[in-house]
């Protein structure tokens, strides 16, 4: 692989004596080029571009080329400054030409990132509307619609973008979207199809895996998860959401030390602070309070340093707090000002915990059925709302919510999952 | 110990500040693919003995495959449909009037160990072939809307299964008489079929092309010396393709099966006796709502690539129209007439930068080849052993090559396609230096076979040949 740098490195010596060397380039784009490039690395394929853009600064088409490689790298990685080296690129770009096609589609990729969803949602249509044909901007609006809570024209989004191309990126999301709608069995046959049309980029096909693998796991599928998970694993070695992933269904096992082992592995890669919360219930189990309360510490450390930076939005955060009923004013805080950019059926769930931990239980009650609306089979939802139930008197309600969320998967959360089937005993007497 | 990890944790954190804490669902959106990305399309007279009045057809797809992709290795996709597409009837106007269809089945045997394949394997029903892939042949005729034949058996009964990969000379021993020989079916119309892994036949000095057409001495091309030579005429040249491996799907066809009155065509200028092809790759469109009512999930197919001649989008289509390009049909290839009438390969580069003296546009000549792209075949003119070719078909006086006889395996695409670029089938073009371009690479790194399906047997993992230094050559294959 390093020789095909050395290539273009080479050609960047020899330029000088070429009339038009980067037409040159362009010459022999497809078959050759594109086939060489998809063999690289990402790594690779960063110090190549970093290489042509050295060459031929003012070519918006390597510029273009480098900042989607450096949002291909923030997505193996999670590291937000990838994000921002791409923005500047396609930023300065974009103030030089204004119309360019490439770094307008990568803009709302990478507001997307930042979850800017309206603005998304207002990028994407103009796309749409300039080039119809292009199932990436059907792709991103679907997206940040999803987001929005804007179900039925994501829906449309996303039909037109796999009827315009039917490849791994719009499988993906016709499959997330058949779960969110209620259909968990063609969610996974759609999302098998995601992963046989597959991709050059390993860990888009590492992705696929690991959804396919949540998909079995909130039905209730535990060994066909972990075996999606081992699979991600395979296809994009050290994949951090695959790790969680088998930590998720080694605690459902009743494996707690090697779902230890596995949260630790997505942790040391990326601390997202719903590891943390994981940790912190797994140690409780295993009988280790000194190492539970350190990952306590790290969730609380999550908090004061998002409030440094100026963020006050982060459903999963509210969601370590709701769950271990402390700082839950704070809980409700983080996700009402979520609700304002993201009005999805996941945020009304985290409103609807945290409302309810807090006990406005009516106002739970309406959030929860916004949450229900469109018989997502997640486990937790159901298993939130038969609570809320529950404190607002309604037991045959509740009955029925803790029913559907233990038939879905019953060990859905080490910690919250033997608190639903206490609750159920109680509530059948 | 905790304070240690928690530090460092906290350092880690800072990378991880901000909106990431709270991830959303990044679904990807690189539009890459790959087990539908077709690389080349071949279609020429059989040459091997008892089946001269047949035509072969081949599709290459999934194109760099490292030999030694352990543990999956390669296969075909089961949401793709792969068609070969043949045109005989209207003056050859790019719509189909016959299709095969292949679609293929994967079956997961009981597999104690983690890799696809663990043998030995020494047959192709040997049940270590733990990923046992087969398929189904459809033949379509579109001219009276019906489904001539459906097989997934051959004559004798066996499944049309894939030939599994070459993995080396323990795990696949004698790999083309024991698996890559027995994976060619006879079909109960007398068609034979192949699937599986084959060496990549396309040859190309991919690596001097990028550097600008910067072809090695003593190579010829746009620095000096003609490009005449037959076979590896220029040992500086590298094949840039050469020790990967593609997946073929290759069928043999009774030449009276693929004419529009059924007859084997004797007179060149019998209008019966020209037919064009192509082949596409389709995947299903999938519902995105689901409704109870309607179980399926899976509806209509969508064509994604398409190939006919070889290098029309490298040298005649704008990257930007390339995806569209491969949603369109060949019938309505005259909208990218102005495109390939004037391609900028021509008046950019060869004239442009390397000043060569080139016919003035419209090229109708060019049109003549590529609108629509498929790839026209003269069935009177019988095929030629490998030996006794020339890679530079016509332009070699071989009438039997590409691009008016079809298209072999052996054919030097790249040398023809420079000079037909260059204009040496217009009149008074057919001179020096234009005559005489060329990549410098004039043969496949390892022979290609005299009996179907053509495509020489796959690089064994064992050998990986990318990793010796040798980047293909003289490396043996067939073990």
């Amino acid at each position: 692989m390093p020789k095909l740098i050395y290539f273009f490195l080479f050609a960047g010596l020899v330029s000088a004596q070429v009339a038009e060397p980067d037409r040159l380039m362009q010459a022999f784009p497809d078959r050759a080029m594109a086939d060489q490039v998809a063999r690289m690395k990402t790594d690779e394929r960063i110090k190549m571009y970093e290489a042509l853009v050295k060459y031929k600064p003012e070519d918006f088409h390597y510029q273009n080329l480098l900042a989607a490689t450096f949002i291909q790298k923030m997505r193996e990685t999670m590291d937000p400054a990838y994000l921002d080296r791409a923005s500047r690129i396609v930023d300065s770009v974009l103030a030089a030409e204004g119309a360019n096609y490439e770094a307008l589609r990568l803009r709302s990729q990478i507001e997307l990132e930042r979850h800017n969803f309206t603005k998304v949602a207002e990028y994407s249509r103009e796309l749409t509307a300039t080039s119809p044909d292009d199932p990436w901007n059907w792709g991103t609006l679907g997206d940040s619609l999803m987001e929005l809570g804007q179900y039925d024209k994501a829906a449309d989004a996303y039909q037109r973008m796999v009827s315009l191309r039917p490849d791994l990126s719009s499988y993906n999301r016709a499959s997330y979207y058949r779960f969110v709608a209620g259909d968990a069995p063609g969610a996974i046959e759609v999302m098998k199809k995601a992963i046989d049309a597959g991709s050059r980029s390993a860990e888009n096909v590492a992705w696929c895996f690991v959804d396919l693998g949540n998909l079995y796991f909130k039905t209730g599928r535990v060994s066909d998860a972990e075996q999606a998970y081992r699979s991600a694993l395979r296809s994009f070695e050290g994949y951090y959401p695959a790790h969680a992933g088998l930590g998720r269904a080694y605690a459902a096992e009743g494996k707690i030390a090697d779902a230890i082992e596995s949260y630790k592995r997505a942790q040391a890669a990326v601390p997202l602070v719903e590891y943390a919360a994981a940790l912190q219930d797994l140690y409780t189990l295993a009988g280790k309070p000194e190492e539970a309360r350190g990952q306590g510490e790290m969730v609380d450390m999550i908090d004061k340093m998002e409030q440094a930076s100026g963020l006050n939005v982060n459903r999963n955060l509210a969601m370590a707090y709701a769950d271990h009923d402390r700082n839950l004013e704070r809980a409700l805080e983080l996700v009402q000002k979520e609700l304002g950019g993201r009005r999805d059926i996941y945020t009304y769930d985290a409103l609807a915990w945290t409302l309810y931990k807090n006990k406005k239980y009516a106002e739970a009650d309406k959030a929860k059925e916004k949450a229900l609306e469109l018989g997502t089979p997640e486990p937790a939802f159901f298993y939130h709302a038969a609570l809320i139930e529950r404190a607002l008197g309604r037991r045959d309600q509740a009955r029925q919510h803790l029913e559907r969320a233990l038939a879905l998967n019953a060990h859905f959360d080490p910690r919250q999952s033997p608190l639903a089937e206490a609750a159920w005993k109680e509530i059948r007497q | 110990m905790r304070t240690f990890a928690l530090r460092a944790a906290a350092a880690s954190l800072l990378l991880v500040s901000g909106a990431f804490a709270a991830s959303h669902r990044n679904g990807p959106l690189l539009l890459e693919d790959q087990t539908a990305n077709l690389n080349d399309f071949y279609i020429f007279r059989s040459w091997e003995t008892g089946h001269t009045n047949s035509v072969v057809m081949s599709m290459s797809v999934q194109g760099f495959q490292n030999p030694d992709n352990g543990p999956s290795y390669y296969k075909f996709s089961s949401s793709v449909l792969y068609r070969f597409n043949i045109n005989n009837s209207r003056g050859l106007d790019g719509n189909p009037d016959m299709q095969i269809d292949f679609v293929f089945q994967d079956l997961l045997r009981p597999n104690p160990t983690f890799v696809s394949y663990f043998g030995p394997i020494m047959t192709i029903d040997d049940p270590s072939i733990f990923l046992y892939e087969t398929y189904t042949v459809v033949i379509r005729n579109l001219q009276t809307g019906t489904i001539v034949a459906a097989y997934n058996q051959d004559v004798n009964g066996h499944a049309l299964s894939v030939a599994p990969p070459n993995l080396g000379p323990v795990g696949t021993p004698n790999y083309e008489t024991n698996l890559g020989q027995p994976s060619i079916f006879t079909l109960p119309n007398g068609m034979r079929v192949f699937a599986g892994p084959r060496d990549d036949a396309f040859y190309f000095d991919s690596g001097a092309t990028f550097d600008h057409l910067d072809f090695r001495p003593p190579a010829p091309v746009l620095a000096g010396a003609a490009d005449t030579g037959q076979g590896a005429a220029y040992p500086n040249a590298v094949d840039g393709f050469a020790g990967y491996n593609i997946s073929l799907i290759a069928v043999e066809v009774p030449i009276n099966m693929l004419t529009a009155n059924g007859s084997i065509p004797t007179s060149s200028t019998d209008p019966n006796a020209t037919i064009g092809a192509w082949a596409a790759t389709l995947r299903q469109q999938v519902t995105v709502r689901p409704s109870p009512s309607d179980p399926l999930y899976f509806g209509e197919y969508v064509q994604v690539d398409r190939v006919g001649n070889p290098l029309t989008v490298e040298l005649l289509i704008p990257l930007p129209m390339k995806d569209y390009w491969n949603r369109s049909d060949p019938s309505g290839d005259q909208q990218f007439a102005s495109l390939i009438a004037d391609p900028f390969f021509v008046s950019g580069i060869l004239s442009g930068v390397f000043k060569l003296n080139v016919p003035p546009a419209p090229r109708n000549d060019l049109l003549g080849v590529f609108v629509p792209d498929i790839t026209r075949i003269n069935l009177t003119t019988p095929g030629i052993p490998n030996a006794q070719q020339s890679r530079l078909g016509p332009l070699g006086g071989d009438n039997a090559g590409w691009p008016f006889g079809g298209r072999r395996p052996g054919d030097d695409v790249v040398d023809i396609g420079l000079r037909a670029a260059a204009g040496v089938l217009v009149s008074g073009f057919d001179v020096a230096p234009n005559n005489e371009l060329g990549d410098g690479v004039n043969s496949n790194d390892i022979p290609l076979l005299d009996r179907f399906p053509f495509h020489a047997p796959p690089h064994a993992g064992f050998l990986h040949s990318q990793e010796n230094g040798t980047n293909g050559r003289g490396t043996p294959t067939g073990q």
